[in-house]
Order: structure tokens, then C-alpha cells, then sequence
């Protein structure tokens, strides 16, 4: 269950914003913090760190979002996922 | 500690991250919550990849880092990281990490101790002192540049000793000596929070220094008015957020700058007051190409210059003379603060060091200068590019502190500093990257003076150009003998005689140098995996064994060790054996002494401890009355460089002329080494992409990066496709008069090239693209153009040559 840290920038339209939050609120895997003018802190709790990625898209793509910073990644072996293939050459090499 | 007591806590400390960015980004000051508690410690490190040097900090639990937070308290970032930054804790878990040497035999890579792979290379090198070469680079920290740079040139009295940093920033270098007497930025990153226009000359910083980009961004959203002006040869990521994209051709910014020199000129709106009070000219001299070149008159300069009307820049450049006269106009506008911004672009170019000469030269003559937010700067693409390679002097020709080997005066300082016999330095300059591995890939009966190279932190076998011959060539050359210290196997480690394990980022003590002159210190926080080292101690290691075997450069004038080191008690440390080398802080001694040597050219650090406390300090950094330690911002301008006189607005105190004036240069714009022909009819540009950096040795064996861009790819035109009859993600191959590589085409991509260029990036080992790129290199920095060669595609489903 990988957990990011993530400051959400709304649009400076009003509607837009007002609407944007409001998607936000519910996210199940959000949970909002404080509101620092158009930013939002928020706490993302994912079941993979695909899922956090895919969040983050979706969050991106809300009408009233104009940007999503990570600034808090977990990277304790729990979250990691199973290695991705190299041409490591080196794996054919006896130890 | 329960399960859910941890969970919680990293929640908070996620909420609390958020939360403080949130604040900072938005100017605010928030109380900082404190990140420590259930068990995981936070320590600080700047970012392992790019020289943007942000802040993290790094949660650690049980021997592991487990956490990446932006770090709140750093003034690069302000608690933000890009992509590669909040990923950079898994950088240390890849599944194939190296952790113990190995020693080719015949054509297997075998086992072997430290202690005989220590032997091995001492034995090497004795035998041939001057024909073993080193390789390193912008990720070398400060104190193992520092070693590397005195066992060459202190101890082996060998100059053959250059970094990668040749390849990325060498023509920035020169362009900063040409014109100011003195290497790095005058400005900071600073000039993003004050100027009005941003210009952009052939670079993205969108991807390449994302969080820097992030301070224009926010400030537009903060409702400031940011101009931002992308000169570029492809749509990239910045072109989305530029009010103007200036589509240059190919090795066109020559012909731009010249022009906006000429019309200023032309027009009589340059800055009189500034040009007469701090400005010299001058040119290359006719028969010889040099770094100083010669003086010439403001009249013989204005004569030259004025060869470049718009017309002819539009010409040269494929601008037009609309745009071009808006930018003489911007520059012409002294109520304006103007940065300019560069990278690979310029500096990857046969004419390199003319072209950062001239963007300097653009600034000098209208007078942006010397306040904050009118500056002209330079960026790197490594974390330690500037405080490494540049700083340290890790160059072929270069001794610490901006030193160089041809002066006698530099050496002698440098022999006094060591310690060391009058005499031991070499004077002659060594070999640059290009020539260092031409002649290592060239038989010896063939003249190939180079028969041993040790490669620490680079990739080499990935990022010189034209590999067939730079590098490919090595292979069934028994004579010839690699060795490679890396984390992970490579391109390089693939050709390796030796390969030996090191240890990364965190794992060990560090000291970078960012593209602001901001130092930036870090310790150990994690033990490395097996035996895998830190790079540092190999280089004291091998200097100890030869010290054994009887070279007579390992020892100073009192007999002393070259690398001798003593606790407190003074008590000499034994830090060529491993289990001894944390017994004292090396790299702190390391610093220690370089840092004696930093005062020459005005790059004064601070004490080591001064580093401990801080986010980094930006030098010259000069103790104060009360004894505190101050960094300087905007060096050369009276409102904050220490080492200017009192009640002088400006002054280049390192002028080449000697009378504190800067130089504006003259250079013509020549062509470019390979142009598009009948044969090969595409422009090809190399480059990076947001999500992975360098060669991809570290960012591809991170699962979400790999998956957000999994390989390279070549960005074509939809047109120069429809004509081909390529279809979107079809197999095509790349061909140039060196060699070729197969990718997929990707059309109307994250760039976007025009009609007849491609774009390929280099991240991808599975692809190498400077199989094809061109080893044509700038006369005086000697940096090569990966930025253009002459290409064709083949379709490969019927092997036609397309053109
Ligand atoms: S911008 Fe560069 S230094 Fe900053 S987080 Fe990204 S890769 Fe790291």
C-alpha cells in the first residue's frame, strides 16, 4: 500500500476549482490537508505503485487541476514491485 | 513497533511534506513538523541525478531507505522534486546491483577479492605509468574527483585524466573563461524569481530541469508576467509553455546571436554606459585558434559584426527577421530583466565555445547584467558537473581551483599544497575523452599511447560518440585493459577487463557541486550491498598498493603517504583498507585540503562543518566579522559579490585584459561538421527525456520510470513519415556514415520535430543511438555536437533505403 505525499494545484477559475475540489474530496484514496491559496495538500493510500501512478494521472486530468507535485514517495521493499527485465548480460555470468 | 503505528506515521509525514511545499510554494512560512519518529530517521541529500541539486530528504529504517520526501528547508526546491527526485531511494534496489569483482577470463567474467583486484590494477599501471589513462565524471563527488585529479597529476605525473563532464559542459567552460577569465554562472537560480523574460536557447528545461521550470510556472500562476522565449530546433514540453517558439535551423544560434548583436549595434541600442565602463573586444586571430584569441577595437568588432543582417540570419538561422528584431528589441529594453537560459544545445556544438560566448556577449552589450534576474546562465546536466569537474579540475589541462598544468605558477602552488617535489606535475596537458579513447581503441602498433583506463561513475560504452570507433573498437584488443567500477552492469561494464562494485549515493559520503556553485554535503546512511565500495577508497586503495610495489610518486616530500590521513589523536588512519575507511571522515579531510586551494580564482569554500549545516552554499562563501559564514548570489555586481570593491557597480575582477572589463567576442558562424545530403537527408538531435536520466542505468531499473518511457524511440515529422510510407510505431532503422540502430517511429510525440529532423533519446542500452552520432568536436573545448549529424531511415519491413 504505497503512500505519496502530493500538493495539488487548482486553476485560478473559480468554477473550475470549486469543481475540481469537489472531485477530489472523493477520491477514496485521498485524503486532503490544508488549502494554501490554489494548492492542496493531500495524502494518497494506493493498493500498488501502479495504482499511485494511475491516480496521480487521473488527478491531473481533472477539469480545475493544473498540476500535481509528488513530494513524498514510500519505497520500503512492501511496496516494490517485481523487477523489470534488463539485457543484463551479466546474469548469465557465474558467481 | 506495530504494523499500523508505522503506517500512520508515514501518512503524517506524507501530510506534512505536502502540507509544508504547499506553504513554501505559496511564499508562506509554516512551522516545519518534525519528520523522525516510529523508527524511521530522516537524513538530507541532494538529488543523484540532475544538476538542478534539489534537496531530499531520505527516510531510513532498519539499514534501508524507505522514504523520499522534497526537502521543505531547500532553497533549490522548496520541498518539490520531479519524477527521477521522488523516486530516487530506489535507485540502490536494483535486482542486478554489483557486489563483488570480477576479472574477465577468456570470455566469462570470474569472481575475485578486493585485494587482487586492487593488485591488478596497481600492476598495470606500473608498468606503464603513461600509458594508463582515467575516466570520471559530473557524478564523481568532490573528494573522489579530488583523489582521482592527486594520484594522476600529484602522484603518477600523468595528466590523462578526464571526466564525461567534456561531453556535456566543456564548451560552457570556455565560454565563461573567454569572456570573463573565470569558469561557472555570475548568476543563481534566483534570476528565476526576479526576471521578466526567460530566453531559452536550444534547451528544455521542462524535462531536463523540471523543478527550476517549476519556479517560472508557479510564478505565472501566482499571476507574475514571465515571458518565456523558446529558441529550439523541436517542439518540446517548454514550447507548450512559451509565448513565442523561435524555430531555428540546425546550428543556427550562431547566426541569432550575431544578429542580435548586429542590430543593437545597428540601431544604436546597446548599453554605451556599460560596454564603455566594463566591455573589451575581441576575436579569434586568424592563423590560430585559441581560447584567448586577440583584442580588436569596438570598431573593427562593429565592422564584423555588421555582416549579419537580419536577412542573412534568417538565412542562417530559418528565423525570422520579425522575431529576430523582436529580441534585439527585448535586449534593447534596459526597464526589462532578462535570463537567459542554456544547456546541451549550445554546448554540444562544433561551435560551442563561440556560441556561449556570444549569448554572453549578447547580455554584456545591452547592459543585462549584474542584477538579479538579468543574467546570462548556463545549466548542467550533472550533480556535480560544476563542483567535481569544473571546481576540482578534473580535466585534462586543469589542476584544482582553476588552475591549469601548461602554468608554472599553478603547478607550483599545487606542489606546494601537496606537499610535493618541485617538478612532479606534468606541464604538458593530457588527453581530452575523445582522444583519450581514440588512442585506447587504437592498436599500439598502430600508435595508440593509451593501453589501460579505469572508468568510475560514467558509462562511457552509452555516451561517446560514434561508439565503433571510440569504443566498439576495444573489443579483442588483448593489450588494451578496461576497468569499470559501477553499480549495475552497463554498456561499458560489457567490454570490461575488471569490473568493480561500487557503492552509490547514499551509501557512502558525499559532496556535490550544483549549476548554481552551490556545495552540497551528505552522509553515509545505508551500507552499500557485498562488497561493493566506494569509489574513493579504490582510488586510495590503488595509490597504497603502488606505494607498495615502489612507485616513488606515492609519497611526499617527507616520505609521507600521498593520501595520508590522522584521527585526532594523530595517529595516521589507515584508510586504504576498507574496514578502516570510516574510521575517520575522509571526505572531510579530502575537502579539508582542497579547499586551501579554492581561493585563487575566488571560489572560496567554507569549512566542511559549514556544509553539514546548510542546504548547500553558493561560493565564493567568506567569514564574516562576527565569524559566520556568507554565500554570494550574484557574483561581479556590487550589490552582493564580496570581492568587488566598495561603490563599484560592477566588476570582473578575473578579466583576461587585466583591467576588470568583460569580453564581447566576435566569432563568424561557420557550418556545422556534417550537414544533410543526398545520401543521408535527415538532420538527427539527441537528447534526454523527463523520466530518465543519462544512460538509464539507474532510472531503468525503476519500475515506474521504465514504464513511463520502457525504450527510445525516434520522433519524426507526420509528413517526412506520410512520404515514406512509415507508419506510427514501425520498426525502422537509423543509419549514419558510422553506423546505425533500430527503433520504433514515434509521430507527433512528446516533441516534435520539423520536416527533415529526427530526434532520438540516448537513455536506452537496448538502443544505443551514438552508434550513429558524429565525433566532430568544438576546436577549443573539445565537447563533440551530439546536437547534429547527417542521417537516412530504412524501413525495415522491405530493407529500402527511404531518403
Ligand atoms: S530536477 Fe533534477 S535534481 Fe531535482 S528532483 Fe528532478 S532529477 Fe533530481
Amino acid at each position: 500500500m504505497p503512500i505519496s505525499g502530493l500538493v495539488i494545484l487548482l486553476d485560478s477559475d473559480e468554477t473550475d476549482s470549486a469543481c475540481a475540489f469537489d472531485a477530489l474530496r472523493h477520491l477514496p484514496e485521498l485524503e486532503l490537508g490544508d488549502q494554501v491559496g490554489p494548492r492542496i495538500a493531500a495524502v494518497a493510500v494506493t493498493p500498488s505503485t501502479s495504482a499511485d501512478r494511475a491516480l496521480i494521472d487521473q488527478i491531473r486530468a481533472l477539469q480545475g487541476v493544473r498540476n500535481v507535485d509528488v513530494v513524498f514517495v514510500e519505497v520500503s521493499p512492501a511496496v516494490a514491485e517485481p523487477g523489470l527485465h534488463h539485457n543484463s548480460w551479466l546474469r548469465e555470468v557465474p558467481r | 513497533m506495530i504494523q499500523a503505528d508505522r503506517r500512520t506515521f508515514l501518512k503524517l509525514a506524507a501530510m506534512s511534506a505536502a502540507s509544508a511545499a504547499a506553504h513554501r510554494a505559496e511564499g508562506r512560512t509554516t512551522a516545519l513538523p518534525q519528520l523522525d519518529g516510529a523508527g524511521i530517521q530522516w537524513h538530507k541529500a541532494p538529488c543523484r541525478f540532475c544538476g538542478t541539486g534539489c534537496h531530499v530528504q531520505v527516510g531510513v529504517e532498519a539499514g534501508r531507505v524507505v522514504a523520499i520526501a522534497g526537502d521543505r528547508e531547500a532553497e533549490v526546491n522548496k520541498g518539490l522534486l520531479c519524477v527521477k527526485g521522488y523516486h530516487v531511494g530506489m535507485v540502490l534496489y536494483g535486482k542486478d546491483r554489483l557486489t563483488q569483482p570480477l576479472l574477465r577470463r577468456g570470455d566469462q567474467h570470474v569472481p575475485i577479492s578486493w585485494d587482487e583486484a586492487i593488485d591488478v590494477i596497481a600492476r598495470r599501471i606500473v608498468r606503464a605509468p603513461e600509458r594508463f589513462a582515467f575516466y570520471g565524471s559530473g557524478q564523481w563527488t568532490i573528494p573522489e574527483g579530488y583523489a582521482a585529479q592527486k594520484l594522476m597529476k600529484g602522484g603518477l605525473s600523468n595528466n590523462h585524466i578526464d571526466p564525461n563532464a567534456r561531453l556535456c559542459m566543456a564548451s560552457a567552460v570556455t565560454g565563461f573563461l573567454a569572456t570573463y577569465g573565470v569558469d561557472e554562472p555570475a548568476g543563481c537560480y534566483d534570476d528565476l524569481d526576479a526576471c521578466d523574460v526567460v530566453i531559452c536557447w536550444g534547451n528544455n528545461p521542462a524535462e531536463m530541469h523540471p523543478v527550476l521550470f517549476s519556479r517560472i510556472v508557479d510564478r505565472r500562476s501566482r499571476g507574475q508576467r514571465v515571458r518565456l522565449i523558446d529558441i529550439g530546433t523541436r517542439r518540446t514540453r517548454t514550447t507548450d509553455q512559451a509565448d513565442n517558439y523561435l524555430e531555428m535551423k540546425p546550428h543556427g544560434d550562431v547566426a541569432i546571436a550575431l544578429g542580435i548583436l548586429a542590430l543593437l549595434r545597428a540601431q544604436g541600442s546597446w548599453d554605451r554606459s556599460f560596454v564603455d565602463k566594463h566591455c573589451a573586444f575581441r576575436a579569434l586571430q586568424a592563423e590560430n585558434t585559441t581560447l584567448q584569441g586577440e583584442a580588436i577595437t569596438f570598431e573593427t568588432w562593429s565592422e564584423r559584426i555588421a555582416a549579419y543582417t537580419p536577412d542573412v540570419v534568417e538565412r542562417l538561422a530559418g528565423i525570422s527577421q520579425d522575431d529576430l528584431q523582436m529580441l534585439a528589441k527585448l535586449f534593447a529594453d534596459r526597464s526589462l530583466r532578462i535570463t537567459s537560459l542554456w544547456c546541451m544545445g549550445v554546448n554540444q556544438h562544433t561551435m560551442g565555445t563561440a556560441v556561449n560566448s556570444l549569448i554572453h556577449g549578447v547580455h554584456l552589450f545591452s547592459g543585462h547584467f549584474g542584477r538579479p534576474g538579468d543574467a546570462p546562465t548556463s545549466l548542467t546536466g550533472q550533480p556535480s558537473a560544476c563542483g567535481t569537474v569544473r571546481e576540482v579540475g578534473t580535466l585534462a589541462h586543469a589542476l584544482p581551483g582553476g588552475r591549469l598544468v601548461a602554468k608554472p605558477e599553478h603547478r607550483a602552488q599545487c606542489e606546494e599544497a601537496w606537499n610535493l617535489p618541485e617538478g612532479r606535475i606534468n606541464p604538458k596537458p593530457g588527453h581530452h575523452t575523445v582522444k583519450m579513447w581514440e588512442q585506447f581503441t587504437t592498436p599500439a602498433a598502430d600508435g595508440g599511447d593509451i593501453d589501460t583506463i579505469f572508468v568510475q561513475v560514467t558509462n562511457p560504452g552509452q555516451t561517446l560518440p560514434n561508439l565503433p570507433l571510440l569504443f566498439d573498437r576495444k573489443q579483442g584488443q588483448d593489450d588494451k585493459f578496461l576497468i569499470v567500477a559501477d553499480a549495475y552492469p552497463t554498456a561499458t561494464t560489457r567490454l570490461a577487463d575488471l569490473i568493480l562494485p561500487a557503492a552509490m549515493w547514499v551509501e557512502k559520503n558525499g559532496i556535490f557541486g550544483n549549476s548554481e556553485r552551490r556545495t552540497q554535503q551528505w552522509f553515509k546512511m545505508v551500507d552499500p550491498p557485498g562488497q561493493a565500495r566506494d569509489d574513493c577508497w579504490m582510488t586510495i586503495a590503488i595509490a597504497h598498493r603502488l606505494l607498495e610495489l615502489g612507485h616513488p610518486g606515492m609519497k611526499d616530500k617527507d616520505g609521507r603517504f600521498l593520501f595520508h590521513v590522522e584521527d585526532e589523536q594523530g595517529n595516521v588512519v589507515p584508510i586504504w583498507q576498507w574496514e578502516h575507511y570510516y574510521d575517520v571522515n575522509v571526505d572531510k579531510a579530502l575537502f579539508e585540503e582542497y579547499r586551501q586551494l579554492t581561493r585563487m580564482k575566488h571560489k572560496d569554500l567554507a569549512p566542511y562543518e559549514e556544509y553539514v549545516k546548510a542546504r548547500g552554499l553558493r561560493w565564493p562563501v567568506v567569514q564574516q566579522p562576527d565569524g559566520s559564514w556568507r554565500e554570494t548570489r550574484f557574483r561581479f555586481s556590487g550589490v552582493d559579490d564580496p570581492y568587488v570593491e566598495q561603490g563599484r557597480d560592477i566588476q570582473f575582477y578575473h578579466s583576461v585584459t587585466g583591467d576588470d572589463r568583460a569580453q564581447v567576442w566576435f566569432y563568424p558562424a561557420n557550418p556545422p561538421a556534417e550537414s544533410p545530403d543526398g545520401e543521408f537527408p535527415f538532420w538527427l538531435c539527441t537528447g534526454r527525456v523527463l523520466e530518465h536520466w543519462h544512460t538509464g542505468t539507474m532510472t531503468r531499473r525503476i519500475p515506474q520510470l521504465l514504464r513511463a518511457v520502457p525504450r527510445a524511440y525516434v520522433e519524426m515529422h507526420p509528413a517526412d513519415a506520410r512520404d515514406l510510407s512509415i507508419a506510427n510505431g514501425e520498426f525502422v532503422a537509423i543509419e549514419s556514415r558510422r553506423g546505425r540502430v533500430e527503433l520504433p517511429v514515434w509521430i507527433e510525440g512528446r516533441g516534435a520535430p520539423p520536416r527533415g529532423s529526427l530526434f532520438i533519446p540516448f537513455f536506452d542500452e537496448t538502443a544505443l543511438v551514438n552508434r550513429i552520432t558524429i565525433d566532430a568536436y568544438d576546436p577549443i573545448s573539445k565537447q563533440p555536437d551530439y546536437k547534429k549529424c547527417a542521417v537516412r531511415v530504412r524501413r525495415l519491413s522491405n530493407g529500402n533505403a527511404v531518403r
